[in-house]
């Protein structure tokens, strides 16, 4: 196991990091998917966690957030150890969370404004003070469909799917954002807008952020860092540059696709 | 959320009715049987309650008056039946009445039937007991069918004795019925018989024409009825030989007379 | 999950999916009423629930109770006529439809309609991650999604019963004045004379048992629906089956446990 990386990696900044992860196991019956996953994201970090298919790292962020309980490992998020939460705690870190779904999971029964709606009516913290409508409407100016809010889902384009996505999962100004493969199913040209908007919102709400994808394009424009993530362990971690030019024949072969 | 405000209105509209239909079955299902009327109880001991459940109609005369409460067992022999009756209905029914079981129509439940009695009473009080009239239950019926049975079995019995004295050999009704010498004689009795009447027959055929003929006049017989100058005639001669017996009665009287003086 | 024990069953295929899927009902129906009970409750979707449930239905259930009452009326008049028991039609229609069709027919409708409804929506939800989405956003998906739908049930089932009675009673009278001429007031006359309260309340009290049932079974097949188009499609059709095997069965029950109780 090459884990000399991330731990070098993990003692360089003195403040507390975003999301510290250590000896993360997750197994289903027989299938060990992670087994000894250790990462620490730093606050303000865009960290791009790169694999094949089905090798886990879906599992990893719906770990991070609480949506599948890991067998072992610490995992802590935001300085509170995930697993010792309870429930009302662990709502309430999610709050601070959030969390942009593959299929983008928009609520097929609601508009778009009800689907913009729904995390705001539903945080307790109240927070976010002022009119719910103008929140909404900042979030879709934010992804430029200013125009789209009265749509259902299904009236909409994969694209504007993934951009009222993104938009949900902002809607609370999260300290934290986790993109599960946000380009996936998308053409090149949109994939590419895609990417520009995540680059953006991170700029204007300085989110620290671990993004899911095989999209390379998109790894080299917003990864500080990639970790490349197999056999259940966090294999390589390190620049773009860094993973392109790695003489590790399994990381070559995924690049070289 | 104006969309919103509209379903919930009309939920509540549909939740509102379904709750006021609900109530109103309740109610009519009630009032139907007398479940929020005041009642107070009485009581009746029949022998057999066979088919009455609480919840059976108690009527009066054939108006329904209550329900049935409790059926009870007693004792070894009597059932008691609680009934609830309307405390409006009271003043109709007096201590005298009867109480009996029947059925309602045809097939209908059985229910406490309760009549007035013979004589008149005082109002009924609370938990009184009635008389009861206990009917004829099917038991009984079936006795009596079986004592009828009883007897068409003697009947039968007798007129199996009766046939059969006809079908033995030396009985009166069978020489009757079976010897042949006499049944030729009976039949010789009615030949002859038959041959009386031919004649018999005959006499008044011939009596028939000689009235016939006395009618119409023929004969001297027929003349002297007949004919009305004849008749004249005759009345004539009797009032002349009426003189002339007189004359003579007169003339012997004279002669007779005449030898005494002679004498 | 693959197991090394997959390939071996512990009584036959058949039997194993059955008592799993009873242990799924159990387990369901006990966080039900753990999380159900917590606050905060979810009253907004309760209510958006309810009308979906109940108004959505009505019309079918309405259309369906109308015409088995007329049905059921226009069958046994023939026969009740030859036993010269033609009066007693009011009586029969209003003791068979208040005491089983009325329930029956809109439990089984509604577990076709709403539990296959059910268990299709929380299936494809959970196939798109919406369910992983709503927990995200900090809503307990037990209360949000699963929990008002079976609140929901089991409050609208009753009063859709109510409606169906009502509605089948008239229909019922319909098919009485098709040979005879029934008076609308004679009619309702026999028919709320022949009803007794042990005829109603036992019938009324067993529809929020098939409410629940429906709205059980439904949210569990759903909500535990395999991944793919695939797994929702069976999931809506064991719903069906299962709850309306489960309505059929607890009808039994009641019906056993008001003769028990000297109700029948």
């Amino acid at each position: 196991m090459d884990t000399a990386l991330n731990i070098a990696q993990g003692v360089s900044v003195a403040a507390q990091p975003a999301i510290e992860i250590a000896h993360l196991r997750k197994a289903f019956g027989s299938n060990v998917v992670l087994r000894d996953f250790n990462l620490t994201v730093q606050n303000g970090e865009n960290v791009v966690v790169m694999g094949k298919s089905g090798i886990g790292k879906t599992i990893l962020i719906k770990c991070i957030i609480g949506l599948i309980k890991p067998d072992g490992g610490t995992l802590r998020v935001l300085g509170k150890d995930i697993s010792t939460l309870n429930h009302r705690d662990l709502d309430e870190l999610r709050m601070r969370i959030g969390f942009v779904f593959q299929s983008s999971a928009l609520y097929d029964s609601m508009t778009v404004r009800e689907n913009l709606e729904f995390p705001l009516r539903r945080d307790r913290r109240n927070k976010i003070s002022g009119n719910i409508e103008d929140h909404v409407r900042e979030a879709l100016r934010n992804v430029g469909l200013e125009n789209a809010i009265d749509l259902m889902p299904s009236e909409l384009s994969g694209g504007m799917r993934k951009r009222i996505g993104i938009a949900r999962g902002l809607i609370l100004n999260p300290e934290i954002v986790l993109y599960d493969e946000p380009t996936t199913g998308l053409d090149p040209i949109t994939s590419e807008e895609i990417t520009h908007l995540i680059l953006e919102l991170q700029k204007k709400y300085k989110t620290t952020s671990i993004i899911i994808t095989h999209d390379i394009d998109l790894a080299r424009e917003t990864a500080n860092r990639i970790v490349f993530l197999t056999n259940g362990i966090a294999y390589m971690q390190g620049t773009y540059d860094e993973l392109m030019n790695t003489t590790d024949p399994e990381i070559k072969h995924f690049f070289k696709r | 959320m104006d969309k919103t405000l509209k379903k919930n209105i009309l939920l509540g509209f549909f939740v509102l009715i379904g709750i006021v239909l609900f109530i109103a079955g309740i109610f009519l299902v009630g009032s139907k049987n007398e479940m929020f009327a005041k009642t107070f109880p009485i009581t009746a001991k029949f022998k057999n309650a066979t088919g009455l459940k609480s919840g059976s109609n108690v009527r009066y005369n054939g108006v329904k008056v209550g329900i049935v409460k409790a059926v009870n067992l007693i004792n070894d022999t009597l059932v008691q039946v609680d009934m609830e009756i309307e405390e409006a209905k009271r003043s109709f029914i007096h201590t005298t009445a009867v109480a009996a079981i029947a059925s309602d129509g045809l097939m209908g439940d059985k229910i406490v039937n309760i009549s007035a009695g013979k004589n008149s009473g005082a109002q009924v009080k609370n938990n009184d007991l009635l008389a009861a009239h206990n009917p004829l239950v099917t038991d009984e019926v079936l006795e009596t069918l079986n004592k009828s049975n009883e007897n068409i079995r003697v009947i039968t019995d007798n007129l199996k004795t009766i046939t059969s004295d006809i079908n033995s050999n030396n009985g009166p009704v069978q020489m009757l019925y079976k010897d042949p010498a006499m049944a030729q004689s009976l039949r010789q009795s009615f030949t002859n018989l038959d041959a009386i009447t031919g004649k018999v027959l005959n006499v008044s055929a011939s009596l028939q024409n000689i009235t016939s003929q006395i009618q119409n006049g023929n004969g001297a017989l027929g003349e002297i009825i007949n004919d009305t100058s004849l008749a004249k005639n005759l009345a004539y001669t009797l009032s002349k030989l009426k003189q002339t017996s007189d004359a003579l009665n007169t003339a012997s009287g004279n002669l007779s007379k005449t030898i005494e003086h002679a004498n | 999950m693959a197991t090394s024990q997959d390939t071996k069953t512990v009584f036959s295929k058949a039997l194993d999916e059955f008592f799993y899927g009873m242990a799924e009902l159990a387990g369901f129906s006990v966080n039900v009423f753990k999380e159900g009970i917590k606050p905060p409750y979810e009253f907004k979707e309760v209510l958006n629930q309810c009308y979906e449930i109940g108004i959505k239905s009505f019309v079918l259930v309405g259309v369906t109770a109308f015409i088995l009452g007329l049905v059921l009326v226009m069958q046994s008049r023939p026969t009740m006529i030859e036993f010269g028991a033609g009066s007693y039609l009011p009586a029969m229609s209003s003791i068979s439809i208040v005491r089983e069709i009325g329930p029956l027919v809109t439990a089984l409708i509604c577990a076709g309609k709403i539990g296959s409804g059910i268990s299709a929506e929380l299936g494809s939800m959970k196939v798109t991650e919406q369910i992983d989405a709503m927990e995200v956003s900090g809503t307990n998906p037990f209360k949000y999604l699963v929990a008002t739908r079976i609140l929901a049930t089991t409050l609208m089932i009753p009063i859709l019963t109510v409606y169906a009675d009502f509605i089948s009673l008239i229909g019922a009278l319909t098919g009485s004045n098709i040979k005879d001429d029934v008076n609308v007031h004679f009619y309702f006359n026999r028919v709320f004379e022949a009803l007794h309260y042990t005829d109603v309340i036992p019938s009324f009290t067993k529809t929020f048992f098939f409410g629940f049932t429906i709205g059980l079974v439904g949210c569990t097949k759903g909500y535990n629906s395999k991944k793919g188009t695939e797994g929702v499609g069976k999931a809506a059709n064991v719903s069906v089956v299962v709850s309306m095997v489960g309505v059929i069965i607890i009808d039994m029950v009641v019906t056993q446990i008001t003769s028990m109780l000297g109700y029948l």
